[in-house]
């Protein structure tokens, strides 16, 4: 880029990495900024400079820290969880909020990658189990249940989605698996996780979507952590990935044997199978396909309660914790939940845990902690009484 | 007080004031209230005759870690916090290409949370400051903690001064009463 004494030092080749990595088109950007797209060409280009404000504003719009566009090369765009990737293999185009959820993911991940690699005993990491398409999803959904120890009486037991939501995920976290919470656009996905040999596995599910739908993607998830030990690649294809992993999801969520004992014969009423749902803490729509496979319910079924989504909207009886909060601010009765349990629900207890045990044996300095926890000095302390409160009701 | 004849003149990092007002208590450099104090009124006095400034980088870092030194200081913002400017920016380029550590966390930074320890460097290595820092030089961390950069990392790598808070402390007198 032509540098003169009004032109800032940012590399061509590091604006066009900073704006691909967040999937934006050179119209959208050139939108987004403000400018002509001639003029962000000329930028990428390297024929023409731009002032401070500039640098600013695509600082902002591209989701960045000014430090990032002043890196002294381009670095290697980041890579896309393989279970985003569409059937064809084309790159996915996904909204800003989604491509920012994926680099905190991504940045948590490699935080907790680094400091496993300096004290292994910041948090318990068994070996994730390795399967392959050509298991059964059934069987492995059963040994799962058992091995995440929560019995169906336990399950059934449960007062709510939203408890189940987090009894599952403590599970999963006992594991080793980090589990995120956060928001991303509902058409681009309901969660996705990352695997990589050698780094701390990472779970995360949309904060847009009710507690169970959250329950049945965080095993799915799961399903795909354990199929990525031999690696899912753009090859492999991906609708049999995603419906071994359903199916695994659906196993360990709703055992046959327990539906089929609670299940009132043949099933075509969406009441029954609102009820079912709501026993087993997962949606209708995951009881209706069981039904359906255990020879217990008709196709229509599913059909009739697609029908009912259309003409009524069922969220409003299982609405997600924004949309609860944004009706308290229209009614001027909300009062913001604190910091650090925000903090907590999205990172999840095992990252804050192991955070605060790096912290505790000096392996990182206070400001790394809040760095890392995104959190103020003085909410340190009121986190860390949170976190052993959360594993004792959930783990 | 001076260097060669010049007047010896600092960059700040939040680490370092972090310790002065006692935030985490394992790395607190007094308990005493009237030190603190002694020590606060020379910083200012620094900061008055343009000896001891920080980078604009660092303002939310403070807002977050440090709030009452960020409130203390509101009277002295225009001094303290140096303004970005085209040859910091082209300083903080030649800094991070030191520290490949450094790039990756700029990769994984969030959005407008530009991390102060790259700008401190630039800053005095443009201005012929001596970095103040409690960050830990490698040789001081323990063994299992160290990888990555700090602060006083990089300035060594880039021929930049750099000394810890307690020794600021003393070779400048800051805990007499100020003059």
């Amino acid at each position: 880029m032509p540098r003169t004494k009004n032109t800032v030092p940012v590399k061509a080749e590091v604006l066009v990495w900073a704006r691909e990595s967040l999937g934006l088109t050179q119209e959208k950007a050139a939108a987004s900024l403000k400018v002509p797209l001639e003029t962000l060409q000329a930028w990428e280009g390297g024929t023409e400079g731009f002032g401070i404000t500039y640098l600013r504003r695509i600082a902002t719009a591209y989701k960045r820290p000014i430090g990032a566009l002043l890196q002294p090369v381009a670095p290697p765009l980041p890579r896309v969880p393989p279970d985003f990737r569409t059937v064809e293999g084309k790159g996915p185009a996904f909204s800003v909020e989604t491509m920012v959820a994926i680099r905190d993911a991504q940045r948590i991940q490699a935080i907790a990658t680094e400091l496993l690699a300096s004290d292994p005993g910041l948090l318990p990491t068994p070996p994730l189990p390795e399967k392959e398409l050509t298991d059964s999803a059934q069987e492995f959904g059963l040994l799962e249940r058992r091995q995440l120890g929560i019995s169906i009486e336990t399950q059934l037991g449960w007062a709510n989605a939203n408890f189940a939501f987090n009894a599952w995920r403590a599970r999963l976290q006992m594991l080793g698996v980090l589990v995120l919470a956060k928001r991303m656009q509902r058409e681009d996905c309901r969660g996705f996780s990352l695997y990589e040999p050698g780094a701390v596995p990472v779970i995360v599910v949309n904060t847009k979507e009710v507690d169970q739908a959250k329950v049945f993607t965080l095993l799915h998830e799961y399903g795909h952590l354990a199929l990525s030990g031999d690696g899912i690649c753009l090859e492999r294809d991906q609708v049999s990935v995603e419906h071994w992993c359903n199916e695994f999801s659906s196993a360990l969520l709703v055992p046959q044997d327990t539906l089929r004992g609670l299940s009132p014969g043949w099933v075509t009423s969406t009441d029954t199978v609102r009820d079912l749902a709501w026993r087993f803490k997962v949606s209708r729509h995951v009881i209706a396909i069981r039904l359906k496979g255990l020879g217990r319910a008709p196709s229509q079924l599913y059909d009739d309660i697609k029908h009912e989504d259309e003409v009524f909207d069922w969220r409003e009886l299982s609405r997600t914790t924004e949309q609860e909060e944004e009706e308290e601010k229209e009614e001027g009765e909300f009062v913001p939940r604190p910091q650090e349990l925000v903090r907590i629900s999205e990172v999840g207890y095992a990252y804050a845990q192991l955070i605060l045990t790096a912290l505790d044996r000096a392996l990182i300095s206070p400001t790394d902690a809040c760095d890392f926890l995104d959190i103020r000095p003085e909410k340190l302390r009121p986190l860390a009484e949170r976190v052993r409160g959360m594993i004792g009701r959930y783990a | 007080m001076t260097v060669d004849g010049l007047v010896k003149r600092y960059v700040i990092d939040t680490s370092a004031i972090g310790d002065l007002e006692g935030i985490s208590p394992s790395t607190s450099y007094t308990s005493d209230k009237e030190e603190r104090e002694r020590i606060w009124g020379n910083l200012e006095d620094m900061i008055k005759a343009d000896r001891l400034v920080c980078v604009s980088a660092a303002k939310t870092e403070f807002e977050r870690r440090c709030a009452h030194a960020y409130k203390r200081l509101r009277p002295l913002w225009s001094t303290f916090f140096r303004r970005d400017s085209i040859p910091l920016y082209a300083e903080v380029q030649n800094v991070l290409a030191q520290s490949s550590y450094w790039q990756r966390d700029a990769q994984r930074t969030k959005a407008n949370r530009d991390k102060a320890d790259w700008y401190l460097v630039a800053l005095a290595r443009l201005e012929g400051r001596t970095v103040v820092t409690n960050e830990k030089h490698r040789r001081d961390r323990t063994p299992n903690n160290r990888n990555g950069d700090n602060i006083p990392d990089v300035c060594d790598r880039m021929g930049v001064r750099w000394k810890y808070f307690a020794d600021l402390v003393r070779e400048e007198n800051l805990d007499c009463p100020p003059s």
